[in-house]
């Protein structure tokens, strides 16, 4: 009954919001781009503005940013009234539509009126997907609204009500790096959260996670993701089982692939676990550590495997195999270190380190394969650096003593020299 | 020694003194004397400047063999000289140890010709080729640091080349010349090299050749008080007493360097790119310090003048005053000694401080 | 007389022998350093990337430029292209993808197209492009002029 609702719903308000919205183009974008730099005036606002700018509630303020006033649309467009009016009461008369505060509801009709009719939308910004409200009513936000829950987060709450920027404007609330303090200002709010069954500490775990640190910290805005990568933004809800291995695999692609040809795929979906979630978490995403697997208790793999089991000695065979090759980091580095600290060049072993490195990451990557053989193919190129970067230190550090050698020979000689050439000097005819 | 007429060695003498005035350089060698007065041991440091210089000449050759100047490949080229070719690191060290320490002996030698005014008549012109062979030798220093083409040599020049910018109307497009275009870059390497290996070491044999004839002709100079007093008067032969001695000394030095080379090898750091941002701390290497430093200190405007083009007027003012010092001090009025001895004393300070300030900024 | 000459005979004898070892001592470095190592030089200008017959197209190649990794494609239409190797995201070694014809980042699923363009993923800008230049059978990679 209720998805008959919905859609007619939006039907509904979107015949009702035609009436309203701006059907002119603007004549000419650029001079109204322009115009809109130079002072509040040129804005489209009319009447609006000049009241406004007065009355101290910041809406006309924040109007001089958002990105419809720029395109030439009006405050009659959402709110009604007439704009030619300077009389507020005239402005607001009968008649005119005005409607001043939206409701939840009416926002997203508001805004779903012209961003989802297709016509409109081609002429003013031909990029702009034209789903979003579609979108939001399967989401979690927008299911609940359509019950009635009024709390929930709509268009504006994301976006803004009068200072709406483009998805790319740094100051935007929906700029990748601002979506998680954006999505907590609910999410992290125990007391708003309280009626609703669900944990307030994602973005905690978020900010400490791999993901968070390199979206907040290191800024990779293109590479990190932020919540709605994973949780989808205008139909944003917990995803579900089947759906992780494809949202983690958008990027972690080679890792969905290999887990989803290996053993362990079948035998997680019988068991219903939640593949990657499974073992790595999901807003507390951390580097991976070589702790994680083996047999003690504890260990990931240990939660399904039990000890002696086929599992869990592959899981023993990674965790020592992994210690081992970092260990063998640890000693080269040292070794290069050492020699490069006596002023030996030693950026040959430097650059088989660096490859061995590679291989190691992808080997963590091969776990996923959950395959011996793959495994031991992968350790053996490791090693193969491993072993020529040692090479390298240690022919390093046998040069070093070869100059020393040959430094203290050479000075042995000198000093033979010296002492005869001070000898012949005393016996040279004295000077007169 | 034997003087059998079979030695071949003495045959080989016969030949030749039958053919060129051998007999007269022998008698001029014999009677070649060094002045032994309280600060002989001083003189020692043009000799080992010389042998400093040799060294640098012969290892500079040898880097040659290896040396690929382009900025694609002079970095990489040095590399391999100091990982892979046998003794690479050995060359490369020595060339680069003993450039310091051929400025460093050759300070020493201007300071110790000066507070022993060895400058006064007739000496004038050795005081100004010498002059002219230190500069030579910054000039050597300043091309030759930028040659492995590492991030460190590479801002170093840029501060460098812009000093030389600072100078009003010349300035901008000597600049222009020594860095073959705007800004440094790799057309500016193959320019340095040039100089580096070419021109400065012609002019350099020149002018050495100059200074040693003067010494030549005119005798190493004398302690003042034997005019007075000729009977303190004491000489050594110069063969081979003091040739001996000078010997000792070179093998010294020269093992000196083989402890600097292989205790402290040369270091390369990381490859110069010109897009990248400086680094902290870009400083020249250390003769320059003094003047980087001065330079510092200098206000924003001095008048008319920027700080810099002040700063340089002044070390211009103050080395056209050290070149004139022959003709300042002639040594007719006591109190004009003083007052040159005592500035030459503030200057020893005043640059020793420079560069300690430089050093530990 | 006759012992002193005999001390200053011995004496010279000692001197010209022990200039004559200790000379040795500086001769020899000089001499090895003249040989050159059998080693290839590592200054790269020019690689040798490849051979025409050993790369069909459609396909990729890692080979070492210098001492950095390079990607070495020949692209379906038979020409070569290279690219440094490094992942302008996190500096993950890229690989040629014969199936989407482009270069991937298997960390991050990053994609560039044959001109090393990024596409889509998280790579932030183009690869850095070498140059091709052939020679007869052998493809030479030198850097960008």
């Amino acid at each position: 009954m209720r998805k008959v609702f919905a859609p007619a719903l939006i039907v509904a308000c979107v015949a009702l919001s035609a009436d309203a919205r701006a059907e002119d183009l603007p004549a000419d974008a650029g001079a109204e781009d322009l115009a809109a730099d130079t002072g509040a005036e040129d804005l489209p606002g009319g009447q609006c503005l000049e009241c406004h700018l007065s009355t101290g509630d910041g809406v006309a303020e924040l109007w001089q940013d958002d990105v419809h006033a720029r395109a030439g649309i009006g405050c009659e467009t959402c709110h009604g009234g007439d704009p030619v009016q300077a009389d507020s009461e005239l402005a607001k008369r009968r008649g005119t539509g005005y409607q001043g505060e939206l409701s939840p509801r009416e926002i997203t009709s508001s805004c779903g009126g012209c961003h989802s009719d297709v016509e409109y939308m081609k002429v003013r910004k031909p990029l702009l997907p034209v789903d979003q409200l579609e979108k939001y009513w399967t989401s979690e936000h927008g299911k609940l609204l359509v019950k009635g829950e009024t709390r929930v987060a709509q268009c504006a709450s994301c976006h803004g009500a009068h200072g709406v920027r483009e998805v790319n404007d740094a100051k935007s609330p929906v700029y990748a790096p601002n979506i998680p303090a954006m999505c907590a200002q609910c999410h992290a709010d125990a007391d708003y959260m309280s009626d609703f069954d669900i944990e307030t500490n994602q973005y905690d775990e978020y900010t400490q996670s791999v993901h968070g640190k390199a979206l907040l910290e290191k800024n990779d805005v293109r590479g990190a993701p932020a919540c709605n990568d994973c949780h989808g933004n205008h139909g944003a809800a917990p995803p579900s089982i089947d759906a992780i291995t494809n949202i983690c695999g958008a990027c972690h692609s080679y890792n969905a692939e290999l887990f989803l040809g290996s053993p362990l795929a079948p035998a997680f979906k019988e068991k219903s676990l939640a593949d990657c979630v499974a073992c790595h978490g999901k807003h507390f995403i951390t580097h991976t550590r070589d702790e994680w697997e083996g047999d003690k208790p504890g260990a990931t793999c240990r939660k399904c495997h039990e000890k002696g089991e086929e599992g869990s000695e592959l899981a023993l065979y990674f965790t020592e195999t992994f210690g081992s090759v970092r260990q063998s980091f640890e000693e080269i580095e040292a070794l290069l270190t050492e020699a490069e600290m006596q002023g030996m060049d030693v950026t040959e072993g430097e650059d088989y380190v660096e490859a061995a490195r590679q291989g190691l990451m992808q080997a963590r990557t091969l776990i996923h394969s959950f395959s011996k053989p793959v495994m031991e193919e992968k350790l053996i190129e490791i090693s193969e650096n491993q072993a020529a970067a040692l090479e390298e230190g240690f022919a390093a550090l046998q040069a070093l003593k070869d100059r020393r050698r040959g430094l203290a020979i050479s000075t042995l000689l000198l000093l033979l020299l010296t002492i005869i050439v001070a000898i012949k000097i005393r016996t040279l005819p004295p000077i007169e | 020694m034997s003087t059998s007429p079979e030695n071949p060695d003495r045959a080989l003498l016969a030949w030749a003194k039958d053919r060129y005035p051998i007999g007269k350089f022998v008698e001029w060698a014999k009677h070649k004397t060094v002045p032994i007065g309280p600060g002989a041991f001083w003189y020692y440091f043009g000799g080992i400047s010389l042998f400093l210089f040799l060294i640098q000449v012969g290892t500079g050759i040898l880097l040659m063999f290896y040396y690929k100047g382009s900025a694609d490949t002079a970095f990489e080229s040095v590399r391999f000289i100091s990982a892979k070719v046998p003794f690479g690191w050995l060359v490369r060290s020595v060339h680069a140890w003993s450039a310091n320490l051929m400025i460093f002996s050759v300070f020493i030698h201007m300071f110790s010709v000066f507070f022993m005014r060895a400058y006064r008549k007739p000496r004038e012109l050795t005081w100004l080729s010498g002059i002219v062979l230190l500069a030579l030798l910054l000039g050597f220093g300043f091309s030759g640091y930028l040659l492995p083409w590492n991030e460190l040599a590479f801002f170093a020049t840029k501060v460098g080349t812009d000093i030389v910018g600072v100078i009003p109307v010349i300035g901008e497009p000597i600049m222009y010349v020594l860095r073959g275009g705007e800004e440094v870059t790799g057309s500016t390497l193959p320019r340095f090299f040039a100089l580096h290996v070419a021109l400065f070491p012609a002019l350099l044999t020149v002018f050495i050749a100059g200074h040693l004839f003067f010494i030549q002709m005119q005798g190493i100079h004398e302690p003042d008080a034997w005019k007075a007093h000729p009977e303190q008067r004491k000489t050594m032969p110069f063969f081979p007493h003091f040739f001996m001695r000078e010997l000792l000394l070179w093998l010294i030095t020269l093992n000196i360097l083989a402890v600097l080379a292989v205790f402290f090898p040369a270091e390369l750091g990381i490859e110069a790119d010109p897009f990248s941002p400086a680094p902290a701390g870009i400083k020249p290497e250390w003769y320059f310090l003094s003047t980087f430093e001065f330079l510092k200190y200098m206000p924003a405007h001095v008048g008319p003048l920027e700080g810099e083009e002040f700063g340089l007027l002044l070390i211009s003012f103050g080395f056209l005053l050290w070149c004139l010092v022959p003709w300042i001090d002639r040594g007719r009025h006591p109190r004009i000694t003083k007052i040159v001895m005592v500035a030459g004393v503030l200057i020893l300070v005043f640059l020793s401080t420079l560069t300690y300030l430089g050093h530990v900024a | 007389m006759k012992p002193l000459l005999n001390r200053r005979r011995i004496l010279n004898w000692f001197l010209g022998g022990s200039t004559f070892a200790w000379l040795g001592s500086v001769v020899y470095p000089v001499l090895r350093f003249l040989m050159p190592p059998p080693e290839q030089e590592a200054a790269v200008s020019a690689v040798k990337a490849a051979t025409l017959t050993e790369m069909a197209p459609n396909s990729g190649k890692i080979f070492k430029f210098g001492r950095k990794p390079a990607l070495i494609v020949r692209q379906p239409d038979g020409t070569f292209r290279a690219f440094l190797a490094k992942c302008t995201h996190l500096d993950c070694v890229v690989q040629y993808r014969e199936d989407k014809e482009r270069i991937w980042c298997a960390c991050h699923d990053g994609f560039y197209d044959l001109n090393g363009t990024n596409v889509s993923g998280p790579p932030p800008r183009p690869l850095d492009a070498l140059e091709v230049h052939m020679q007869g059978d052998d493809v030479y990679v030198t850097r960008k002029s």
